[in-house]
Order: C-alpha cells, then structure tokens, then sequence
C-alpha cells in the first residue's frame, strides 16, 4: 500500500458507475428533498401571490410635413429621435409627475413612507418610451413613430395615465415647435433693424466726409487738374507779358536818355528839328508798331498818344496864340477839377486819375510855357520835357501794369498751391471714402440677407400654426389592458420548479463534494489502492431496529402535530380556512387560468 | 438460553478438547483456575474460564444478529480465507486489527474473524484484547474480566488464569483485564515483547489476533505493529473520514498491512465489488 499504489489507484480507478450515483442519490436524499421542497413551495406562492402589472400603450406617429420643405423650410431642425428625447425629458419633468399621481391617487402606499422625489422616480420607472424606426438599410434608419407606455396595477390606471401622458406629449411638441417659429422670426427683426442702424451710420460718416473734405474728393479731381493747368497757364501768360513790359521800359529808358542830352543845344534852329526828329522818330515807331500789334495794342496806343501830344505842342506852338494859352488854361483847370473828382472817386492809382494826372501835367506845363513864349528854346526845352514826362509817364503806366502782373500772379500762385494741396489730398480722402463705401455695401448685403430670411422666417411660423410641418399624430390610442404584461406566471413556474430542482441538486452535490468521510468501496479503492479485503454490511440489532422504528413514528407524528397545529392556528387565528380556499382559487383562476381548468 | 450453555458444554466435553497451558476444560460458570503445565498434542481448556455465549451486551447481541445472517457468515469465512492466504504465504501468524478511530467496528471484526477461524478445525485461535484504556473484546463474550493482561503484566498474575475460554471450540481470549490509562508504555515493556514472542511460536497451528485500540487516538498500535505479522484496517462506511484513512495508511507504512475490511456498509450486498 505504497503512495505509488494509490496514485496509480487514482488513475485507474473505474468511472462512477450507475450503482454509486445511486448510492449516493440514496446517501443525500433528503438534502435533495427538503431544498427542492422548501424552494418549489415558495415558487408556487411567488407565481400564484406576485401582482400582476398592466401595461397601457399608445402609438404616437411622427408625421412628416403636408406642406415640402423644399418649398417651406421649417424653423424646427433636427433628428426626429432627439426632438422626442427633449420632449420626453420635459414632460417627464417631476411638477408634472406629481400632478398626474395626485390626479390619479398612485403609488398610495409607497407615498406614505417614501419621499415624493422617489416615488416619482419609481414613476419614471414605468414610463416606457420606445422608438420605431424604419429605412432601407441599417444605417439609413429615420424614426418614423414611437410607443408611450405606462405600467400599472390596475389596467384602468394604467390607461389613464398613459393618456394624460399622450396629452402632455402632443401639446408639448406643438408648443415647443411654435415657440420657436416665433423665436426665429424674432431675432431677424431684430437684427434687421440692428443692420438698419448701421446703414445709416455709415451714410452719415460718407456725408459727413464729402463735406468736411469737399475739394479733395475724388470726382473733384480732373476739375482741379484743369484749374491748376489754366492758372498755371496764366501765369504763364503774365511772365511773358511782364517780360514784353520790362522790355518796354528799357526801351523807354533809352528814349529819355535820348531826349535829355538836347535840352540844352541848338536855338532857334534847333527848335523845331529835335522836336521833328522826334516827331519823325516817334512816328516810325508808331508805323512799326501799329504794324506788328494792330491799334488796340497799348504800345500802339501810347505811342499814338505821345505823337498827338507831340503835335499838338507843336501847333501850339505855331500858334503861339494866348487864346491858345487861355484855352490850354481853362482845359487845364478842368483837368484838375476831373482829376479831383477822379482821384475822390477811384484813388490815385486808377488808371483814370491817372491819365488825368497825366494830362493836368501836360496841361501844366503848356502853361508854363505860354506864359513863357519868348523863348523857343525854352519851347523846344518845354517840348523836350514834355517828351520826357509823357515817356515818364509811360513808363509809370508801365510799372503800375507791372505791379497789377506781380499781384494777380501772386493770386494765381496762392490758387495753384491752394488746389494742389487740395490734390495731394484727395488719395487719402479717396481711401476714407472706399472704406465707408465698403461697409455700406457690406451692411446693405447682410440686411438683404436678413430680409429673406425673414420672409423665410415668417412662412416657417405660419407652417406653425396651420400645423402643417411635421406634427405628431396619436395613430393607437392608450389600449386598455385585460392581459397582465408581467410576471410571466407560467415561466415563474416553470423556471422555478427547475431551479428548485437543481437547487436541491445542487446542496446535495455540495455536502458529498464537501463529505471527508469515504463512502463505499470506491472510496477505499481510490485510498488504499486496492478494494477492501471484505464489505461488513451494518448489522442492526433487533433493539436498533425497534429503536429505529420507534423514533421515525414519533417524528411522523411530531410532524403531523405541527401541521395540524399550523392549519388550526391559521384557520383560528389568521384567516378561515374555507375563505382561505376561495381566495386561492381565485389566485388560481385569475393568475395561473391554464392550471385552473383541470383542476375543475 | 441455559439449554444452549448446556449443550455446547456437553459438545465440549465430548470432544474434550483444551488450549495450550494444559488447562482441563472445565464445566462451570466462573473463572477457571491455573493448573501447571500443558500436555503437548491435547488442547486442555484447563486454565481458562469458560463463559457461555450467553445473551447480555450490545454487542454480544450484536454479534449474535451478524451471525444469524447467512451472508455475514459467508463474508467472515471469506475474509478468514484471505487472511490466512496471506499469512500462510510468507508462514505468519500474528495479525493485528486496527482501524483509524474509534467506533469503527475492528473488535467486532476481529471477534468475528476469530469466531470464524476457530470453526476451522485445522487451528486455533488466541485473541487477545490490546485495547488497555477500553477494553472491549470481553463484552463481546458477557464475560467479566476479573483478571486480563494488564494483570499479567502489572501483577505478575500467572498467564494462564488470565486466558477465557468463552464456550467456543478452539477459541481462547485474553482480556485486556484492568483498565491502564498507560498502556503505550506497558505494551513496550520486555515482559510483553516476550509474551509476543513466546505466543507466537508456541504452537504452530495456533493463530494470534491482536485487537489494538484505533491508530490516531493512541500510539499503542504504532508501537505495538512491529511485532505482529500482519495488520488488517477496518474502515467504517460513511463515517471514517479519508483524511484520517490516508494517515492511517502513512503510519502502517512498513508495517505487513495485509488489506482493509469495509464495515458498516449500506450497501445492499456484502461482498466487495467495484
């Protein structure tokens, strides 16, 4: 009997035959019996006693617009399926929870010792909401309906409930689906307006600008160009007119010199051929010039001027009349009362006074020389200062005219920087400008953008509220139940009676699992690796016998005496047993009807 | 039950058979006395006292059910059968009855093997009771051990006044007498190494069943193993724990374990089989 006998005795030992597992079926019986038992009575009351639940339903369809989207688009977007949800969750909401349990009088028992917050959550427990799905494939699947269910105890609860619940559902969507129809249409007024706003900023600012820079706007451009290119031009003109004055000067200036040195020379001779000479001089000039610029020419004119002056000395001369003298007199105090009016009237600088000035100067000196007619010489000196103070005066003309150049050039210098700087500005001006045009067109877009959308908008609510988007439709109305949706008796029974089988199995098989002693010959087989040399069966004495019958009648009776005990006690104290049967009968009848009918 | 006392003391002195130490077989009730030595060939129940088979203990009743049944007879010759195979295969004739714990029934297998090797007329049985802190064997027969082997041993009583012949042919028992709550030592004693020895080759035909108390509860057995042939492991059906069986098997290492005797079965059938 070596460790390696019973190893090999391990390994070789026979499977267990029939005769063990009914040996030990026969050793464990009453573990298998009493667990079965105790389990399959408590199966049975379990599927006779547990409450049945009814379950009301309601189908609600989600039904799709009469009127297209394409042609109204809806302001409700979204997947059908999350609409539900939030829907759900809203009337799932506790404060109406409440209402309906204390509408219907619910869950009276559980109020009593739960706090409302769970009672309503046990509520939500029987609230069912399920989706119905449809489509092609498995991918595509749109939800096209869903079921609303409530359970209860009572099947008449049950659907009442379940309507109040279709109710709340129905009038939540369509609020939900107005509300923001109009929600939509409301924020676009608003930021149409807002636009509006904006649009008329930026018109002022562009107003404001064309004012605030009004030469240097863009279009002012080619017009300043131009008035920059003529004053430009004039000014053009007066150099070279000045230039043609400043000439004539010289050339006066060499005339005076000319005339100057003969004052004093030759006598009577000489009278009249400086002063011819002149004369002639003059002359020819005057031809030359008539010539070259035409009789209006100022030149010209003077030079006309000078040579009338001139002649006109010299007939005086001839004349040497004191008529003459008289008569130069009386012109000449009529100069002088002109020239008084003259310069009151336009200043010593018109070119009026000054021609008058001019004149009474002549004048003056003709005079002079009258009342001095002796000497010729002193005519022909007289006529020589003449000459000089008519060239004198030219040449004071000739200046003024310079000044009168000088001034207006100044003028049109001021002119030309004026609008050049007028220019230099208008790029910068013209940058404002394409900014603010910019904003305007951009405003004036968005704000034509939200007035479509508006009108979008505004046709959405209307979908609204004729109900002709997409709305939810109660297709199956809460049913009545008359069959209980759980528990499901049968399988309760079934199941049960199954697993109290295996139940009583089971303790069995874990009491021989956990059994250290041996059993039988098997047992000292796989222990001492060979069989025993002899199986003593028990050998019962005839007192054992006796003994043992004894004590089994005296637990049969025990046993009865309980029972009897139990069933006297129930029937007195808890509940008479005729009633008692009636009342499972109706259990039988009502919960398990397939068992009742044989039973009758 | 007189009638039977009487007519199986009649059948004994008919065929006047007497046990070793040459004591007469005599017809009475109590005690038998010492008388000297034996003669050789005629086994003289001269010393031993003679109690009959009468009705009394548990398990002398017991005893008396088991053999009333047919098959239980028909087990015990056969497990003698096996026995005395392997004995007499390797020419012993000692054998120790053991079993892991108390309860288990080896004093009633070991009477009963006795009882069944006594009707074999070719031996002689000697069964002696090594259980010293519960003596057992002795109720088996409704004898009242006046004097046993604790006696012999302590005392120096004489061998042969503590033999019993208890009315079965070619049986003779040795009580364990007094009750000694140190037994382990006394069994280790040379007085009883010698017995042992001296009991074993004293005749050749006799064979000798020790019932030693259980394994685990006391070393007696381990101690005393050495010194017989063969050993023989009773295990009860459904109470004997396999642990306990295993350190029985572990402690019997060595020692001559000739096979296990399956007691108590509830089995129907008595005879082995896988």
């Amino acid at each position: 009997m070596t460790a390696d006998v019973i190893e090999s005795a391990y390994d070789d030992a026979p499977a267990m035959g029939v005769s063990d597992y009914l040996a030990i079926l026969k050793r464990r019986i009453w573990y298998i019996i009493i667990p079965s038992v105790v389990m399959a009575i408590a199966v049975v009351g379990i599927a006779l006693v547990w409450p049945a639940t009814y379950r009301s339903e309601a189908i609600i369809l989600i039904e799709q617009p009469a009127v297209p989207p394409e042609l109204v688009a809806s302001t409700v977007t979204g997947y059908a399926e999350e609409r539900v949800q939030i829907i759900k969750q809203r009337v799932l909401a506790t404060e109406n929870l409440v209402e309906i349990i204390n509408k219907h009088d619910l869950y009276q028992r559980e109020r009593k010792f739960q706090s409302l917050h769970s009672v309503v959550e046990k509520m939500r427990d029987h609230i069912s909401l399920e989706l119905i799905s449809a489509g092609q494939n498995r991918r595509a699947q749109t939800t096209i309906a869903f079921t609303l269910a409530f359970e209860n105890r009572k099947p008449l609860v049950a659907q009442r409930v379940t309507n109040d619940l279709v109710s709340l559902f129905l009038s939540e969507n369509l609020r939900t689906r107005r509300e923001r129809a109009s929600e939509t249409a409301r924020f676009l007024a608003a930021e149409a307006e807002r636009l509006e706003s904006v649009i008329s900023e930026v018109e002022g600012k562009l107003a404001d600008l064309k004012q605030t820079h009004a030469g240097s706007l863009p279009e002012q451009l080619k017009h300043n160009l131009d008035l920059v290119a003529r004053a430009e031009s004039e000014v053009r003109d007066l150099d070279q007119r000045e230039h043609i004055i400043k000439e004539r000067l010289i050339y006066l200036d060499s005339e005076l010199v000319q005339i100057s040195p003969d004052t004093g020379g030759s006598a009577t001779a000489g009278i009249t051929s400086p002063q011819q000479e002149q004369l002639e001089a003059l002359r020819t000039e005057f031809i030359k010039a008539s010539a070259r610029y035409g009789p209006e020419h100022p030149d010209v004119v003077n030079l006309s001027r000078l040579i009338a002056a001139l002649e006109s000395e010299a007939k005086r001369i001839s004349d040497t009349s004191r008529e003459d003298a008289s008569r130069i007199e009386e012109e000449r105090n009529l100069v002088r009362t002109e020239l008084a009016q003259a310069s009151e009237k336009y200043g010593a600088e018109h070119p009026d006074v000054v021609e008058l000035n001019r004149q009474l100067a002549v004048l003056e000196a003709a005079v002079d020389s009258s009342e001095s007619p002796s000497d010729s010489a002193v005519n022909g000196e007289g006529f020589a200062n003449r000459a000089v103070a008519e060239l004198q005066r030219q040449k004071q003309t000739a200046d003024i005219e310079l000044n009168a150049i000088e001034r207006r050039r100044q003028i049109l210098k001021g002119t030309i920087a004026e609008y050049e700087e007028k220019i230099e500005q208008i790029p910068q001006v013209e940058r404002q400008v394409r900014q603010l045009v910019r904003e305007y067109t951009d405003a004036q877009q968005q704000y034509q953008n939200i007035k479509a959308k508006q009108i979008t908008a505004q046709l959405g609510e209307t979908l609204e509220d004729e109900r002709k988007g997409e709305r939810f439709s109660l297709i199956e109305p809460p049913t009545l139940p008359d069959m209980p949706d759980s528990p499901n008796r049968a399988m309760i029974l079934g199941v049960g009676l199954v697993l109290s089988a295996g139940a009583g199995l089971g303790t069995a098989l874990l009491r021989e699992v956990l059994d250290p002693s041996v059993h039988g010959v098997r047992s000292v087989v796989l222990l001492t690796g060979t069989a025993p040399l002899v199986v003593v069966p028990y050998i019962q004495t005839r007192n054992e016998i006796w003994r043992r019958r004894l004590w089994r009648s005296a637990y049969v009776f025990c046993g009865i005496a309980m029972i009897s005990g139990a069933i006297a006690f129930i029937h007195y104290k808890v509940i008479p047993l005729d009633v008692l049967e009636v009342r499972v009968e109706r259990q039988i009848q009502r919960n398990l009807p397939w068992l009742a009918s044989p039973l009758e | 039950m007189e009638k039977i006392q009487k007519a199986l003391e009649k059948a004994r002195r008919q065929r006047g058979m007497g046990l070793d130490d040459g004591a007469a077989l005599q017809a009475r009730d109590g005690p038998a006395r010492a008388t000297c030595a034996p003669e050789a060939g005629e086994i003289v129940y001269s010393e031993t006292r003679t109690i009959a088979a009468g009705e009394g203990t548990v398990e002398a009743q017991r005893m008396r059910a088991g053999f009333a049944r047919q098959d239980l007879v028909d087990t015990f010759r056969i497990l003698r059968t096996q026995v005395l195979h392997r004995l007499a295969a390797d020419g012993h004739s000692t054998l120790a009855i053991t079993s892991p714990n108390r309860g288990a029934g080896k004093t009633m297998t070991s009477v009963s093997l006795a009882m069944s090797l006594a009707r074999r007329v070719a031996n002689t049985v000697l069964l002696v009771d090594l259980d010293l802190r519960r003596p057992s064997v002795h109720k088996y027969f409704s004898i009242e051990p006046q004097k046993g082997l604790s006696e012999y041993l302590l005392n120096g009583t004489q061998f042969a006044s503590c033999l019993v012949h208890p009315g079965v042919e070619r049986l003779v028992i040795l009580p364990a007498g007094s009750i000694v709550h140190s037994s382990s030592e006394l069994l280790s004693t040379p007085k009883m190494v010698d017995l042992v020895d001296e009991v074993k080759g004293r005749y050749p035909d006799r064979i000798v069943i020790y019932d030693l108390p259980p394994l685990l509860v006391t070393d007696d057995a381990i101690a005393f193993l050495h010194h017989v042939d063969g050993c023989i492991l009773v295990i009860e059906d459904g109470k004997t724990r396999k642990g306990d069986v295993r350190r029985s098997l572990e402690l019997l290492e060595g020692c001559n374990l000739i096979g296990t005797v399956l007691n108590k079965s509830k089995e129907a059938s008595g005879i082995a089989y896988y």
